[in-house]
């Protein structure tokens, strides 16, 4: 299966014609929930097609003072509402001291925040009645780490009994910001838990950073790691193509989706689990 | 159980993706933190550009970017969802910006005027109803204002304590398209909209409203025209 990440600039020619043909489409909660309109119409029109994965934004796991838990009721309901597959949200905090920041912020790489991460995560897989797929983010600076990267991310979704989503791009960005090798990262996650992976462009803002900005197209370094990804999983796993910006043609979208189609069918060949 | 340096770590984080004002935080690249603060402030300032054209073109672009500073480096947004943030933005000018709101005394009925804009347009789909004959009906997807100075009517650069007076206006959805319209009303279509937000109303019944207002030659032109132009834009629907 290959997703795509349902955005109103593209839901009229969605709705219109069939460039796109995704096996799924995903939304962010946040921007869907109790309300109506004619975007919204497009929605449910596309959810008569599309099995829907929900890609949450600002459940902020690592916000120190917990989660909003009628926030979850909320998510619960639109979940149940809309039949949603797969629920995702990331590993980082977006709100912090009372006050939302609608924004990605790297959690302390520590043993207190993995204990404290782990316990917010479970409250809400309690509420939701059901695991969250939590994301690996990219981050452009560590904060107070005392342990590395690859130790926070394991702990944290062992000790929350959580799944993983790999977002292999963010995996790329974060080698190339901190300086490690994105295979051996990678291979030593704790693969068994990953339920879903995603896939997106980033822009290079310096010769020692790099953005995610979900405004390119996929550069082949970050195909090649996802063929990576694919032989060390061993195993059909939802893909999803992110496209938030400079969003191109139909036809450009649907080629990456191929391509990552291709690429999925190719590593795993020699398996029997792919399906489109 | 979270330990109180690593709240603080995170309070560093947070603080200075509000305010902007340089922090040193234990084991973090400097140069790179930045780019948090730059994508956490444009976002917010992007929401709320998108939110209030005419307030933000209202006001100088450096004085709007201080007001968007202000708002979010010393108020606490509440809200998970982006979209309604704008409306604790409107909140927060009024409560607090008493400079600004003294200096525009129009300026609340504007970004209350933008702010419904925003609302009717998201607002959750309500059923339409069919007209029975001979009758008419009232988009469901509407709500209503009023408002001191015509922030509807003039371009907020040109209004002055001379405009001050009542006016209403009405705002509402179009079921086909999702675009928001809004309609100028006098009083009496005010009733008029009133009564039909309780029951479908014939030709008889809204001329009788209008009666109340005006003489009968008056009458017939504005009913025609209230009719002609509501059902044009999809305010009122008839069988």
């Amino acid at each position: 299966m290959v997703g795509i990440g349902y955005r109103k600039d593209f839901a009229e020619d969605f709705a219109s014609n069939n460039v796109l043909t995704p096996s799924f489409i995903e939304v962010a909660p946040e921007n869907w929930m109790n309300v109506g309109g004619y975007y919204k119409k497009l929605l449910d029109k596309a959810l008569e097609k599309h099995p829907l994965f929900a890609h949450g934004l600002s459940l902020s796991v690592g916000s120190p003072e917990g989660i909003d838990v009628d926030f979850v009721k909320q998510i619960k309901k639109f979940l149940d509402d809309t039949n949603t597959v797969e629920y995702s949200e990331h590993l980082s905090f977006s709100k912090c001291d009372n006050a939302h920041l609608f924004d990605l912020l790297p959690i302390p790489f520590t043993a207190d925040a993995v204990k404290h991460v782990a316990k917010n995560i479970a409250l809400a897989q309690d509420i939701l009645e059901r695991k969250i797929a939590i994301e690996i983010v990219s981050y452009y600076s560590p904060i107070a780490a005392e342990m590395t990267e690859l130790e926070f991310i394991n702990n944290v979704i062992k000790e929350a009994d959580c799944n993983l989503l790999l977002d292999v791009n963010n995996i790329y960005v974060n080698s190339f910001n901190h300086q490690y090798n994105a295979k051996e990262f990678l291979a030593n996650l704790d693969l068994e838990r990953v339920k879903y992976i995603h896939m997106a462009g980033h822009t290079q803002v310096s010769e020692d950073l790099i953005i995610d900005t979900h405004g390119e197209n996929i550069i082949d370094p970050v195909y090649d790691l996802f063929g990576f990804a694919m032989q060390q999983l061993d195993r059909d796993v939802p893909v999803l193509l992110e496209r938030d910006f400079n969003i191109p043609e139909l036809e450009i979208l649907q080629q990456e989706m191929s391509q990552l189609q291709n690429i999925k069918t190719n590593s795993l060949k020699h398996t029997a689990h792919v399906t489109s | 159980m979270l330990l109180a340096k690593t709240h603080q770590h995170q309070s560093k984080l947070a603080t200075y993706c509000r305010t902007g004002n340089s922090v040193t935080i234990e084991g973090a690249v400097q140069k790179n933190l930045t780019h948090y603060r730059r994508l956490v402030f444009n976002n917010v300032l992007d929401s709320l550009e998108t939110a209030y054209p005419l307030t933000q073109k209202l006001l100088d672009p450096k004085d709007w970017e201080l007001l968007v500073h202000r708002f979010f480096s010393y108020y606490n947004i509440q809200s998970p969802q982006i979209w309604m943030m704008p409306e604790e933005f409107k909140n927060y000018i009024l409560e607090t910006e008493l400079i600004l709101t003294k200096q525009y005394p129009f300026l609340e009925n504007l970004l209350t005027f933008e702010w419904l804009e925003v609302e009717v347009f998201m607002m959750p789909d309500i059923p339409h109803h069919k007209a029975p004959p001979e009758t008419y009906v009232l988009n469901p997807e509407m709500d209503m204002m009023m408002v001191n100075y015509p922030v509807h009517l003039k371009n907020a650069n040109t209004i002055t304590k001379d405009d001050k007076g009542t006016y209403f206006i009405c705002m509402h959805r179009d079921p086909d398209t999702g675009n928001v319209q809004f309609t100028n009303l006098s009083i009496p279509f005010v009733d008029v909209i009133e009564c039909l937000s309780k029951k479908p109303l014939t030709d008889i019944q809204i001329k009788e409203i209008l009666k109340k207002y005006a003489q009968d030659e008056i009458i017939e032109t504005a009913f025609l025209d209230f009719i002609n132009k509501a059902t044009s834009t999809k305010l009122i629907f008839t069988s």
